[in-house]
C-alpha cells in the first residue's frame, strides 16, 4: 500500500515538474495578450477621477513601472511570478496574491460542488437511463438532459433567481452568506450551503447533462463487450454485472471527459458569479478585466492555468487508480 | 451412455430483418458424458450462436423460435432465471474466442475466478484466493501465485486462455464448451492449450464441445464430429469415419482442401468456391447447392433430410459413396 503511495507521489512530482515550462509559456502569453489591448492602468484610474493633469499621469506610471519598456515589465513579472509574488493591485490597494487567496476558496467551493454534482448525478442518470434503454426512465432522462444541454446558463440563473427567490422566497439570491448574521460553526456552513445551491446547480448544469449522456453511451458500449457475455455466462445477476463490471468500465470516459470540462467551468464560473455575486475568482475577473487591473488580470490567469493543471493531474491519477493498464511510470 | 446435452430442432432468428433471417435452422445435436465432440464449418456458419444458445447468452438481436436445448436433462429455455444463473458456470460453461476481450481489464485474475465460487458457493472469501491457486495450477499456469494477482493486461494470449479456461473450471461444469478457444493465439500456444483441454478432459471426464474451424484440430482431439452449414448440421459421425469417408459434399470440400503438411495456420477453409449463405437468403433446397459440385435439379427444390448409414448422417441427396 504505501508503495503505491509512493508512486502516486512520484507520479503527481514528475508531473508538477513538467508543468513548470507550461507555466512559464503560459505567462509569456499572458502578459502579451493584456498589454495588447491599448490604454494602461494610470489611464483607468485617471480616467475614473474625472480629470487628471498629465504630470499626475507621469507620476502614477512611475510608481507603478508602467512607463518602462515592455520586455523590462515582463522580466520584472516573471521574475516575481516564480516566488508567487503577482504585484499590487492598483484598484484594491492589496497584493494580488492576497486577493486571489481571499477569492480562491469560494470559487473551489463552488466548482467543486458542481463538479461533483456533475459526476454523480452523470453516473446515477447515465446508469438508470442505460439500464432502461429505450424505455420511459430513458426518455425522461436523456430528454431532461437535452433540454439541460442547450439552456443557456445566464438565463437559467436568472430564471432561477426569479423562482426560488423572488417568487418563493426559499433560497439566497446573492452571496455567499448572510450578511452581518453572524453565524459559527454548522450554523454557518448551513447558511453558506443553501446560499450553495442555486450557483452550483447553474455552473454545474452544462457538465452534468454532459456527463449524463456521456455515461449513458459509455454503459451502453461496455454492455456489448466480451467480458459482460463471459460475466454472464459465470451466473453472475444483471445487477453484478452491471454494478460490478459494466460500471466501472464505463466511467473512464467520464473521468478523462471531467479533466478536459475544468477550463469551460473556469469561463462558467465568470458568469455563474457574477449573476449569483458570489465572492470568487469569476467576479474578482470580470473587475479586473473592465478596471485594466492588469496585475490582478494576470494573476487570474495565472491562478487559472495553476489549477487546470492541479485538475488534470488528479484526473491523470483518479485514472490511474481505476485502470491498472495504464502505469504510473 | 448420457446425454449431457440433447439439442433438437433449434431455430434462431435475427431479429428486425425478414422474417426468415435464421442463424441456426433446425439444428440437432447431442453431446454424451465425457464425450469430445468437434463443432467445424466455415466463419458465419452459427457455430458460436450455437454455443450462445446453449446457455442462453445470445446477443439482444437474436432470439431462438423453437426447439429444445435439454443441458443435464433441463430444457434451459424453460427455465427461469434464477435456475439459469445456477446452471451457467456449473451445469456448462464457455470458453469464448477472443482471450484478449473476454476477462475484465479491471479486475484482478483471481477477483474475476474467485467471483464464479462465490456466487455458487464453491469457496468463501477466506477460501477463494486459494483455490483459485489450485485452479491456475490445474491449467498449468506457470507461477500461478504471483499470476493470480495480476490483471489480464499484464498475461499474454496463451495465459490468459488458460486463465479463461480456469475460470470455466472453477465450478467443475460437466459440460465444457470452448468456442474456438485457440484461433486468436500462435501455433506452439494452440497446441499447448489444446493438449491441456484434453488432459484436463481425461482428469475431469466432463464432456467438451470444441468448435473450430480447423480439422487437423479435429482429428487430434474429438471423438465425434458435426458439420455445420448455414445454420444446421449437414454431416455427423465418429471422427474416423467422418474424416476418412466424407459422405457430404461440404465435408468433403473442407477436407480436400485441408493442406497436407497443414503448416500454415493463417490460411482458413476458404478454398471451398463461393461464399456461405447469408441469414434469410436460402428459401428452398440444400443450402449447399449453389457451391456444389454434385448438385443437380433436386437438389434446389428439396431440402435433403438426414439420412444415416452406418455411423455416418448426413444430409444429400447425392452423398459420396462409402469406400
Ligand atoms: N451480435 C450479432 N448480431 C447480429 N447478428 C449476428 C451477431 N453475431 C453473429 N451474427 C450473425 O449470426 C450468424 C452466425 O454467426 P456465428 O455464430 O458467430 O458464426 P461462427 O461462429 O460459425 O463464425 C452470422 O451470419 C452473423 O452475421
Ligand atoms: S443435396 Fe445436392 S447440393 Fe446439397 S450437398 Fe448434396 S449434392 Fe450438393
Ligand atoms: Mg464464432
Amino acid at each position: 500500500m504505501s508503495s503505491n503511495a509512493l508512486r502516486i507521489g512520484r507520479f503527481v512530482a514528475r508531473r508538477l515538474v513538467q508543468a513548470v515550462p507550461i507555466l512559464v509559456g503560459i505567462a509569456v502569453i499572458n502578459f502579451l495578450f493584456v498589454n495588447m489591448a491599448p490604454g494602461d492602468a494610470a489611464d483607468v484610474l485617471a480616467g475614473e477621477a474625472g480629470a487628471a493633469s498629465p504630470e499626475f499621469m507621469a507620476d502614477l506610471r512611475e510608481r507603478y513601472g508602467l512607463d518602462q519598456p515592455m520586455y523590462v515589465r515582463f522580466l520584472v513579472y516573471l521574475g516575481k511570478m516564480m516566488t508567487f509574488d503577482l504585484g499590487y493591485s492598483f484598484r484594491f490597494s492589496r497584493p494580488v496574491t492576497e486577493l486571489l487567496l481571499a477569492h480562491l476558496w469560494p470559487t473551489l467551493l463552488l466548482m467543486v460542488t458542481a463538479i461533483l454534482f456533475a459526476f454523480i448525478m452523470g453516473i446515477v442518470m447515465g446508469v438508470i437511463a442505460a439500464r432502461n434503454v429505450n424505455r420511459w426512465p430513458d426518455y425522461l432522462i436523456s430528454t431532461g438532459a437535452l433540454i439541460a444541454y442547450a439552456t443557456p446558463v445566464f438565463w437559467l440563473g436568472l430564471m432561477m433567481i426569479v423562482l426560488f427567490s423572488v417568487n418563493m422566497g426559499i433560497l439566497p439570491s446573492s452571496g455567499m452568506e448572510t450578511i452581518g448574521a453572524g453565524y459559527t460553526g454548522w450554523r454557518r456552513a448551513a447558511d453558506i450551503g443553501q446560499h450553495l445551491i442555486m450557483p452550483a446547480l447553474v455552473l454545474g448544469m452544462y457538465l452534468t447533462a454532459f456527463e449524463v449522456r456521456l455515461m449513458r453511451a459509455s454503459m451502453l458500449e461496455v454492455g456489448e463487450q466480451d467480458f459482460v457475455t463471459t460475466a454472464r455466462s459465470k451466473g453472475l445477476g444483471e445487477n453484478a454485472i452491471a454494478y460490478r463490471h459494466v460500471l466501472r468500465n464505463a466511467m473512464l470516459p467520464l473521468v478523462t471527459m471531467l479533466g478536459l470540462q475544468i477550463g469551460a467551468m473556469l469561463g462558467g464560473s465568470v458568469l455563474v458569479e457574477t449573476v449569483f455575486a458570489w465572492p470568487g475568482l469569476g467576479r474578482l475577473a470580470y473587475t479586473a478585466v473592465f478596471q485594466r487591473d492588469i496585475n490582478l488580470l494576470l494573476g487570474l490567469l495565472f491562478m487559472c492555468s495553476l489549477m487546470v493543471i492541479i485538475t488534470n493531474i488528479v484526473t491523470e491519477v483518479a485514472y490511474r487508480l481505476i485502470d491498472p493498464r495504464i502505469s504510473m511510470e | 451412455m448420457n446425454a449431457i446435452l440433447d439439442i433438437k430442432g433449434l431455430r434462431a432468428c435475427l431479429r428486425g430483418r425478414s422474417e426468415n433471417a435464421y442463424v441456426i435452422d433446425g439444428l440437432d445435436l447431442t453431446v454424451q458424458e465425457g464425450e469430445v465432440v468437434a463443432l467445424v464449418g466455415e466463419s458465419g456458419s452459427g457455430k458460436s450462436m450455437t454455443a450462445f444458445s446453449i446457455l442462453q447468452l445470445l446477443p439482444p438481436a437474436i432470439h431462438i423460435t423453437d426447439g429444445t436445448i435439454l443441458l443435464g436433462g433441463h430444457d434451459v429455455m424453460k427455465m427461469d432465471v434464477r435456475t439459469l444463473r445456477q446452471v451457467r458456470g456449473t451445469q456448462a460453461s464457455i470458453v469464448f474466442q477472443e482471450p484478449m476481450t473476454s476477462l475484465n481489464p479491471l479486475m484482478t485474475v483471481e477477483r474475476q475466478i474467485a467471483e464464479m465460487l462465490l456466487i455458487h458457493g464453491k469457496a468463501t472469501r477466506r477460501t477463494a484466493p486459494g483455490k483459485v491457486i489450485e485452479l491456475l495450477e490445474l491449467v498449468r499456469m506457470p507461477d500461478a501465485k504471483r499470476r493470480a494477482k495480476q490483471y489480464p493486461h499484464n498475461l499474454s494470449g496463451g495465459l490468459r486462455q488458460r486463465a479463461m479456461i480456469a475460470l470455466a473450471l472453477a465450478c467443475e461444469p460437466r459440460l465444457l464448451i470452448a468456442d474456438e478457444p485457440t484461433t486468436a493465439l500462435d501455433v506452439t500456444i494452440q497446441q499447448q492449450i489444446l493438449k491441456l483441454l484434453l488432459d484436463l478432459r481425461d482428469r475431469l471426464g466432463m464432456a467438451i464441445l470444441l468448435i473450430t474451424h480447423d480439422l487437423g484440430v479435429v482429428a487430434e482431439m474429438a471423438d465425434r464430429v458435426a458439420v455445420m452449414y448455414a445454420g444446421r448440421i449437414v454431416e455427423h459421425g465418429p471422427v474416423v469415419e467422418l474424416l476418412e469417408a466424407p459422405r457430404h459434399p461440404y465435408t468433403h470440400g473442407l477436407l480436400s482442401c485441408l493442406p497436407a503438411e497443414h503448416a500454415d495456420p493463417d490460411e482458413r477453409l476458404t478454398e471451398i468456391p463461393g461464399l456461405p449463405p447469408q441469414p434469410g437468403s436460402i428459401r428452398q433446397g440444400c443450402p449447399f447447392a449453389p457451391r456444389c459440385p454434385r448438385s443437380d435439379a433436386i437438389c434446389t427444390e428439396v431440402e435433403p433430410a438426414m439420412t444415416s448409414d452406418g455411423a455416418s448422417h448426413y444430409k444429400c441427396h447425392h452423398p459420396w459413396t462409402a469406400p
